[in-house]
This record gives structure tokens, C-alpha cells and sequence, in this order.
């Protein structure tokens, strides 16, 4: 009912300033996140909470797991497009996407350290946090720390600290590095197949650090490197939730040729990207960062970030067609060009082409 | 501490003043020809190399600072500049950056930080200075020899000329040991000792290891680094204080890149390029004898405090043949599981190739992706 008022409760704090006024919208003000949760099982008219800032990741996950469908938004954001954010909402929410994350592991003993580290960043995070939660757990802190080396700096030798990555970085990234790490460590753990995840890293690390590059100037660059880390983080847990399906999946795509995404969609009812997403969206990711998964590759669909996106899907497509010697039709030109950045194109190729990395088996 | 602090602001000299103030020996001097004149008076702790905007000046100040003498810690002050900058500074040799303004407890706790970083423990009853262990240890043990020589390399299976014998002829490999350990002591502020390894040091029980090939991918060159638990525990406290102790086979995972690094650096430096390489796993009775037929290799023993670690380091030429997809055939056999470059396993190793699964990896990989066929 895209015409009708809708009901959005605001998070702000009591002396903030008053949530912003948006046609179509009936706001309902309250100070912290339980309340909002807390008024969302009074009133089943509510369509969204927008909040100020992050909201930690234990009241993100109660909010999905109890309230499937109600957008997540940051209250900057208001007005905005709310059927967009909505509908990824629900696809992700109450469809197979959510059922495979559940099933590939959320509350396991390998991850809890990292859930912990994800619940710090995600809860306005402080370097004095981040060092005492880096001491409490030096082992699962040296996993994301090697990570994170290799996915900014494209090698393994650097050693900062956890506080540096995040003063070097900022939340977004890091939380992505986390999510990565806390995924590896969930396929070793439960000996996942059907995948290196050496080859995995190095091509999304690369991946990563081209969007970081070409987000840059258009002030996207931190989340479209916490995007592009993540793009195929779904595909394991597909293997992990559904191992049979997975290797049949990888199987047919490499014998006929077909995208394993069709093929995801046609075994599962849904692909490595929105399982991505939704496994960002349980983890308190912000909605710009999960919809750039969720559409990387159906940039056209999105409305609300088209230019962050674009970014994403022209990272992917371009280090596919440089890499993976892919066809140049996976890049979607009509999505870069909506979002402004056809002017771009040539520069992006050739920072691609440039990259001096050296992909073998 | 010994600590020089090299900048002529006022942020530098406020914080000069309270490092004097907390009892340090403190030299300020403003550019890098004072930092070089400090550095060949006295030995130093720590650095702090200020500066408030992004110039080549403080990064040519930080390498003459590590030039030469004991390495001092390296602390970058700026006041939030760009991470480009830091990440050059870093580069250039910095540990660690520190944005100003810094107040005096903040710093007095990093000091802290790097006091008990680079505490170095006495050495322990009986270790040797630097220098090289008999090799008639090595020989009465059946093991590789880390003396340079004819022990070192089997000329039965070294060409004159080729790859293997450029490789093992280097100065880098006849200079491998000392470079790694220094590299060693550098990433782990202690000093390191070499020792005669014993039949007791083949029991390594934690085990790492890392392989690269060269740029035409005809040599191979495995780094792998053993320890038993108690002295990777002994590492990992050391750099991590107690709660690190589990934290033993990260830190020698590390330790292998370094000293993986500081070989691959050395060797570029005599024109012989090694790419990228991938940790691989080894079976704790493989560090010193590998399953696979290395032609050159050296077992080195380091001693570091109270902690033993078995180095050992060998170079061979490839067995298997590497082939660009456009050039696989059928019948081959794949010496190796062949991945997407995004990850997704494609073929298992030991499949023999048959017209449909070339035309297949023909069509899903790009034309110069190498793949391992076997030979045998």
C-alpha cells in the first residue's frame, strides 16, 4: 500500500532533535532499541525502525528473528524508498535465504568470538573495547588481523593491531573482515567442501580493495570494500547448510556452463546473494551495505542505493572479466550508466588490468 | 627508555618534555641529519617521528633510523592523516602510528606497551652467540646440511646451469640463514642463537609451512618452521603476554611469512622472482623431511630465549608440468585439484581429462591459467 501513511518508530536519544518530518510517514519516537521492539509486539501496523546509530547486533538479530519483514533504517535516511526496503527485507527475511543461514551455523561455539567482536562493532564501537576484546581473545583477533591484512593490504606480513584496522579502516570494513574471518572459520570447522578458501580470499580481497578504489571519489569507498568482501560469502554457506545441493550445483554449472547463480535459484529458491545479505542483515550490517549484496547482480533493481550498487556490480563484473577471463556482458552497462558513473568505466578497466596480482590454482 | 623524538613542532616538544618528565632518556632533535648524529652516539629504544602533513621527509627519517645499529621502535605522531600516508610510513618501517594530540597517559600506556615488547630476556644457560653450528651434527643425523658447500646440493640432480643451480648458487641461499635470522629477532625483539639441531627436534609437534614458485613456475621454493608446544607457547606469551599462550601456531604462521618474505626480497634482488604464496599444511615429521623430493634444502635450528625452533628451507625443481588451459589435452592427468579463480572446485586432482571436461575448463577458466598435470 504504497500510498498509505506508514508507521516507522524512531530510536533517537531524548535530547536529540525530533525525527525527520516525511510525507506518508507516522513516526512513533522512543530512546532505545528494546522499546522499539517492545512497541513492534504492540502494534503489527509498524513497517520499519530508524535508528541514529547501530544498533548491537543481539537487538538486530531479535528484531529479524521475531519481526520478519519490518525494515531496519538509518533515520537520516527518512523519506525514503520504503516498498524497496521492505521488499529486500521480506525476500531475505521469510524466504529460503533466511532458513539457509540458520542452518549453516549462527550460534556456534568456532564463532562465537567473532559473533562477540561483530556485537562491539556494531554497538558504537570504541578503540578501548576493541583492544580489551582483542585481549580477551587473542586467537580469533589474529585471524581477522591476517585477514584484514590481506584483503587492504593484499599481503600477509603486516601485523597492527585490531584498534589500528579499525582506526585505519572504520567499522564497515572491519565488520566485514570479521564476517569473513568468523565464516572461515565455520567452514573449516565443520570441513566444508567444494571450495579453496585461499582462492575464495585472494578474489575477494581483490575485489574489495578495486571497489575500495573505485568508490573513493564518489565517498562510497568504505562500504563498497565492506560490500565486495562479502559478495560470495554466501555461496559458503550455502555449502555448509546444504552440501549435497551445493556440489550439485557446482557440478552442473561447470558441465553446461550455466550461472551457478540460475542454478541456486532453481535447487534453492534463492542465491549465494541474498544469503550473503541476509547473513550481513543478522549481523547488524547497514541496509546500503546488505542491498549492494543482495542486488550485485541485479544493480538495475536497486533504488535506494544505486550508485553504491553500481559501484559493487562494476567491481565484480570488471575483476570477473579480467580474472575469470568472464564474457564483458556480465557488466551491466545501463546500471552504470543510471547511476552517473559511465564516465568511469575506462579507468576502472585499467586499474583492473593493473592490479598485479597472480591468480594460479 | 632511550627515546629520540625527531620533529620541530610544538606537539613534538610537548611531548618530549612529558616523556622527561616520566623519567626517560630523551633526545629531540629536528630533522633526519640530527637523527643520524643520535644514532651513531647511542643506541635507541624508541623513535617517535612527528610531523603534521603528508611528506617524504619523516619516511626518509624512519628508514635512516632503521638503517643500521639495533632497531629502535618506530612510532609514527600525526595528527590523523591519511591512511595512505600511514600505510607508507608502515611500509618505510614504522610499527605503529599515534595520532596527536596524545595525552600524557595514553602515551605513558604505549610506552608501556613497547617496553614489555621489547624486553629482552637473557640468554639462555648455554646458547650460542650467532654463528654457525657444526655441520657434522647435521651429517651424523642423516639431515640436510646448513653449511654452505658440496653437502648442501646433490649434483647428480642439479643441471650446470638452470633455474635450481642459479637459485642455489645465490648469495641469497648461501646468506639465507643469517638473513631469517635477522628477520626473526626483528619481528620478535629477541635475540636469536643458532644451535646444532638433535634427534629430539624432528618430534616438532606444531608445524608450519609456506611454498612459492618462481615467475615461470619451474622451482619451488618451502619454507616450513617446527616447534615443540612449549617453545611455540614461549613465542606466542613472549609477544602477547599470558593470554596469548594458545596463540603459539598464529605467531609462527607469521614467522614463516616474514622469513618467507625476507628470502623472496633478497632473491628479486638477484633477478629470480618468486610470486605469491599460499600456506600449506605439513605434518609435524615433514619440517625436516619433506614427502616431496627437494634437491637443495638446509635445516637450521634458532634458538630464541627459551624457545627452540627447527627452520628449514628447501628448493627443488617441479616435478609436474604446468600447462595454460588452452594447452590441456586429453588424457592428461591433474596433479592437483583445479579451482575457479573465485574458489569453486572445479575437477579433482587425479582425473584424467577427457574431450568434454577440456572443452568445459577451456570455456570456464581464462586461457593463461596454469594448471598442474602430472608427468608420471
Amino acid at each position: 500500500m504504497p500510498n498509505e501513511p506508514q508507521r516507522v518508530v524512531f530510536v533517537l536519544p531524548a535530547e536529540g532533535p525530533p525525527p525527520p518530518e516525511a510525507k506518508g510517514v507516522i513516526p512513533q519516537r522512543v530512546e532505545r532499541f528494546d522499546a522499539a521492539l517492545s512497541a513492534l509486539a504492540g502494534d503489527s501496523s509498524i513497517v520499519a525502525i530508524a535508528t541514529h546509530s547501530s544498533p548491537a547486533v543481539s537487538d538486530v538479530r531479535a528484531l529479524r528473528t521475531r519481526f520478519p519483514g519490518v525494515a531496519l533504517l538509518a533515520a537520516g535516511a527518512v523519506p525514503l524508498e520504503f516498498d524497496e526496503a521492505r521488499a529486500i527485507e521480506q525476500r531475505l527475511a521469510v524466504g529460503p535465504a533466511a532458513d539457509l543461514v540458520r542452518d549453516g551455523g549462527f550460534d556456534e561455539d568456532v564463532t562465537r568470538p567473532y559473533d562477540e567482536l561483530l556485537e562491539l562493532l556494531g554497538d558504537g564501537a570504541e578503540l578501548l573495547r576493541l583492544t580489551a576484546a582483542a585481549e580477551r581473545d587473542p586467537a580469533a583477533s589474529l585471524k581477522v588481523l591476517q585477514l584484514f591484512n590481506w584483503a587492504f593490504f593484499g599481503v600477509s606480513r603486516r601485523f597492527l593491531s585490531l584498534p589500528q584496522a579499525f582506526a585505519l579502516l572504520g567499522v564497515e570494513p572491519l565488520r566485514s573482515v570479521v564476517l569473513t574471518a568468523r565464516t572461515f572459520a565455520l567452514y573449516e570447522a565443520k570441513a566444508g567442501r567444494g571450495y579453496s578458501l585461499d582462492h575464495v580470499l585472494s578474489f575477494s580481497a581483490r575485489l574489495a580493495r578495486l571497489a575500495r578504489r573505485f568508490g573513493g571519489p564518489h565517498g562510497h569507498g568504505s562500504e563498497a570494500f565492506a560490500a565486495a568482501l562479502l559478495l560470495d560469502i554466501g555461496k559458503l554457506i550455502i555449502a555448509l547448510a546444504r552440501p549435497t545441493e551445493s556440489d550439485r550445483i557446482l557440478r552442473a554449472s561447470f558441465e553446461l556452463g550455466t550461472p551457478a547463480r540460475t542454478l541456486e535459484q532453481e535447487e534453492l529458491g534463492t542465491t549465494h546473494a541474498e544469503v550473503g545479505a541476509r547473513l550481513l542483515s543478522m549481523a547488524g550490517v547497514p541496509a546500503p551495505i546488505v542491498d549492494a549484496v543482495a542486488l550485485h547482480h541485479v544493480p538495475r533493481q536497486a533504488v535506494r542505493t544505486r550508485k553504491l550498487t553500481a559501484l559493487v556490480h562494476a567491481a565484480d563484473a570488471i575483476a570477473s572479466i579480467t580474472v575469470c577471463g568472464d564474457d564483458p556482458s556480465v557488466l551491466d552497462h545501463e546500471a552504470i550508466q543510471q547511476a552517473g558513473l559511465a564516465s568511469e568505466l575506462a579507468s576502472w578497466r585499467a586499474a583492473a588490468e593493473q592490479a598485479d596480482e597472480h591468480s594460479t590454482h | 627508555m632511550r627515546i629520540l623524538v625527531v620533529a620541530a613542532s610544538t606537539e613534538a616538544s610537548a611531548v618530549a618534555k612529558g616523556l622527561r618528565s616520566g623519567g626517560h632518556d630523551v633526545w629531540m632533535v629536528e630533522d633526519e641529519t640530527g637523527a643520524r648524529a643520535v644514532r651513531a652516539e647511542r643506541p635507541v629504544d624508541l623513535a617517535i617521528v612527528a610531523t603534521s602533513e603528508v611528506s617524504d621527509q619523516p619516511l626518509s627519517v624512519i628508514r635512516t633510523l632503521l638503517a643500521s645499529g639495533r632497531r629502535p621502535y618506530v612510532l609514527l605522531l600525526h595528527p590523523s592523516l591519511p591512511d595512505e600516508f600511514i600505510v607508507r610510513a608502515l611500509e618505510a618501517g614504522a610499527d605503529a602510528d599515534l595520532k596527536s594530540p596524545v595525552t600524557s597517559q595514553y602515551l605513558a600506556a604505549r610506552l608501556g606497551a613497547v617496553e614489555r615488547r621489547s624486553a629482552l630476556p637473557p640468554h639462555a644457560e648455554g646458547q650460542r652467540p650467532l654463528s654457525l653450528p657444526p655441520a657434522d651434527d647435521h651429517a651424523r643425523m642423516g639431515l640436510p646440511s646448513r653449511m654452505p658447500g658440496a653437502a648442501r646440493i646433490s649434483p647428480s640432480l642439479i643441471p650446470g646451469v638452470g633455474p635450481l643451480s642459479g637459485a642455489a648458487g645465490s648469495t641469497t641461499w648461501s646468506t639465507a640463514a643469517e638473513q631469517m635470522a635477522d628477520a626473526a629477532s626483528r619481528f620478535l625483539a629477541l635475540p636469536v642463537g643458532w644451535d646444532s639441531l638433535t634427534a629430539s627436534e624432528s618430534a616438532s609437534s606444531v608445524a608450519v609451512g609456506i611454498v612459492l614458485l618462481d615467475a615461470q613456475q619451474h622451482l619451488e621454493l618451502r619454507i616450513a618452521l617446527g616447534a615443540d608446544p612449549p617453545s611455540a607457547r614461549a613465542l606466542a606469551v613472549h609477544l602477547f603476554g599470558a593470554d596469548g599462550e594458545d596463540l603459539g601456531p598464529d605467531v609462527m604462521n607469521e614467522l614463516a611469512n616474514i622469513l618467507m618474505g625476507t628470502l623472496k626480497t633478497s632473491f628479486a634482488g638477484e633477478g629470480l622472482t618468486f610470486t605469491s604464496g599460499l600456506p600449506i599444511e605439513i605434518p609435524a615429521e615433514e619440517v625436516l623431511r619433506p614427502s616431496a623430493p627437494y634437491q637443495v634444502q638446509e635445516a637450521l635450528l634458532f634458538t630464541l630465549a627459551e624457545a627452540r625452533l627447527v627452520v628449514h628451507i628447501a628448493l627443488r625443481a617441479r616435478a609436474n608440468q604446468l600447462v595454460v588451459t588452452s594447452g590441456l589435452r586429453e588424457g592428461m592427468v591433474l596433479a592437483k585439484h583445479v579451482f575457479h579463480p573465485r574458489g569453486m572446485l572445479l575437477v579433482d586432482a587425479g582425473t584424467r581429462l577427457s574431450q568434454h571436461t577440456v572443452e568445459r575448463m577451456m570455456a570456464t577458466l581464462p586461457g593463461q591459467y596454469r594448471i598442474e598435470v602430472s608427468t608420471a
